[in-house]
C-alpha cells in the first residue's frame, strides 16, 4: 500500500469530505517522515514505504475513529454558519459602500455652473460675478452670472454652506425675496402672489440641482417685468432672522437705457 | 518485551499530553519521542495516534497551527493550552494512585508487605 493509497482508505471512512484534505496531508507528512527515517537506517525506499504503512495500522480504525470526531453534521453547519455569515455582511456592506458612492458624487457637480449661460437666452449681465454679495446665519451668496432678456432678467446665484451642520438651503428661502429696482417698482414674488392668490408673478427661484455640490447650491432667480431704464435691482429677505440683502447692477455704464 | 497494547490505551491521553507539556510538536515528532524515551518498548499504532490529537484539540486540551518543521515541510504542530495542563494534572494523579494500587496488589502476591 502507497501513501496515498493509506490515506484514501482512511478518508473512506471519514463523512465530512470538506476535512479529507487536511487529514491527507497530516498523515501523508507524518509517513513521509517515517519513511524518511527508515531510509536514514539504510532501509530501502520501497521497504521503508511499507514498513511506515504498516506501522501506522489498520486504515479502517483510523479512519471510522477520525469519522466520530469529524461529525458531518456539525462540520455542514459550520460551514454554513460562516457562509450565511460572510453574505451578511456583504449584505450589509452593500448599502454602506453605495452610500459611499453617492455621498463621494456629492462633491462634484453633475455640470459646472459655467455651462448654465449656454441654458439661457439674452445678453450676460456685466460685473459678475460678485462673490460673498451676502452673508446670512452661516451661508455666504455669491452672484455667479445673469442674463437680461428683453424685460427678463434671471440671475445664478451660489449659497455656500461649509458647517456640515447646516442644512442644504431650499429654493423656498428664496421665493419671498422682496425685489425693488432704482426707479421705484416692486415686483411681485411668488410666495405673495400665491397668498394673494395671484395669477401674476414677477420674481421666481427654482433649482435644479445639476450645480450644486454638498457644500454649494445654486438657484436661479428670474425676475419678469423689469422695465429697459430699470440699472439696478435690489434683492432684500426680511423672512426670517437677520434680514440680508443684495444688489445686481444691470448696465455695466455702457450706455444701454 | 513489548506492552499490550490494552495496558496502552487508557493512558493515551496521558501520553501524548505528557509528551506536549514541555514543547509544541507534530505528530511524528511525538511518535518518535514516545519511541526513544520508552526504548522502543512503546509502540502504539501510529495512526491511532492523530483520533486522540483530533478528539483533544475538539475538547480544547491542545491547539493546531501549520509550521514549517526544520526539515523544510509542512507540519500541523499541536500546543497544548491551559486546559490541557488542568487535564494533564488529573490524568497524572488518576495515574500514580492506579499505580499505586497495582503496586500494592502485586507487591502482596509475590507474599511480601506493602512498603507503604
Amino acid at each position: 500500500m502507497t501513501i496515498p493509497d493509506y490515506c484514501a482508505a482512511v478518508c473512506r471512512f471519514v463523512r465530512f469530505s470538506p476535512d479529507h484534505a487536511a487529514i491527507t496531508a497530516e498523515l501523508t507528512a507524518h509517513l513521509e517522515d517515517a519513511v524518511g527515517a527508515r531510509e536514514s537506517r539504510g532501509v530501502p525506499h520501497e521497504q521503508a514505504v511499507v514498513q511506515a504503512v504498516d506501522a501506522m495500522g489498520d486504515p479502517a480504525e483510523v479512519g471510522k475513529a477520525l469519522d466520530a470526531l469529524h461529525s458531518p453534521l456539525l462540520g455542514w453547519v459550520q460551514i454554513w454558519v460562516r457562509r450565511v455569515l460572510v453574505l451578511c455582511a456583504v449584505l450589509m456592506l452593500l448599502p454602506a459602500l453605495t452610500g459611499l458612492w453617492t455621498l463621494s458624487k456629492t462633491f462634484v457637480p453633475q455640470e459646472h455652473p459655467a455651462q448654465w449661460q449656454s441654458t439661457q437666452t439674452g445678453e450676460a449681465l456685466p460685473g459678475l460675478p460678485i462673490r460673498n454679495a451676502a452673508k446670512h446665519s452661516g451661508y455666504t451668496l455669491s452672484l455667479w452670472d445673469g442674463v437680461r432678456d428683453g424685460d427678463t432678467v434671471a440671475l445664478l446665484v451660489r449659497l455656500e454652506h461649509f458647517s456640515p451642520w447646516l442644512r442644504s438651503p431650499s429654493e423656498w428661502a428664496f421665493q419671498s425675496l422682496t425685489v425693488t429696482d432704482n426707479v421705484g417698482s416692486t415686483y411681485i414674488n411668488w410666495a405673495t402672489a400665491q397668498e394673494a392668490h395671484l395669477e401674476e408673478f414677477q420674481v421666481y427661484a427654482s433649482s435644479n440641482g445639476r450645480y450644486d455640490t454638498f457644500f454649494s447650491t445654486y438657484f436661479t432667480l428670474t425676475v419678469y417685468n423689469v422695465p429697459p431704464e430699470a440699472d439696478i435691482l435690489t434683492f432684500t429677505l426680511a423672512q426670517s432672522g437677520e434680514p440680508f440683502s443684495f444688489s445686481l447692477p444691470l448696465n455695466g455704464g455702457d450706455g444701454h437705457a | 518485551m513489548k506492552q499490550s497494547n490494552n495496558l496502552l490505551a487508557g493512558s493515551t491521553t496521558l501520553l501524548v499530553l505528557s509528551l506536549l507539556a514541555p514543547g509544541d510538536k507534530y505528530g511524528y515528532e511525538m511518535i518518535a519521542a514516545l519511541e526513544e524515551k520508552s526504548d522502543h518498548t512503546f509502540t502504539l499504532k501510529e495512526g491511532t495516534l492523530y483520533p486522540i490529537l483530533h478528539s483533544l484539540e475538539k475538547e480544547g486540551a491542545v491547539s493546531a497551527y501549520e509550521k514549517e518543521a526544520p526539515s523544510g515541510r509542512k507540519r500541523k504542530y499541536y500546543a497544548i493550552t491551559p486546559r490541557g495542563r488542568r487535564l494533564l494534572e488529573e490524568k497524572r494523579s488518576e495515574w500514580q494512585s492506579f499505580s499505586k494500587l497495582v503496586n500494592a496488589i502485586v507487591a502482596e502476591g509475590e507474599g511480601l508487605l506493602s512498603p507503604v
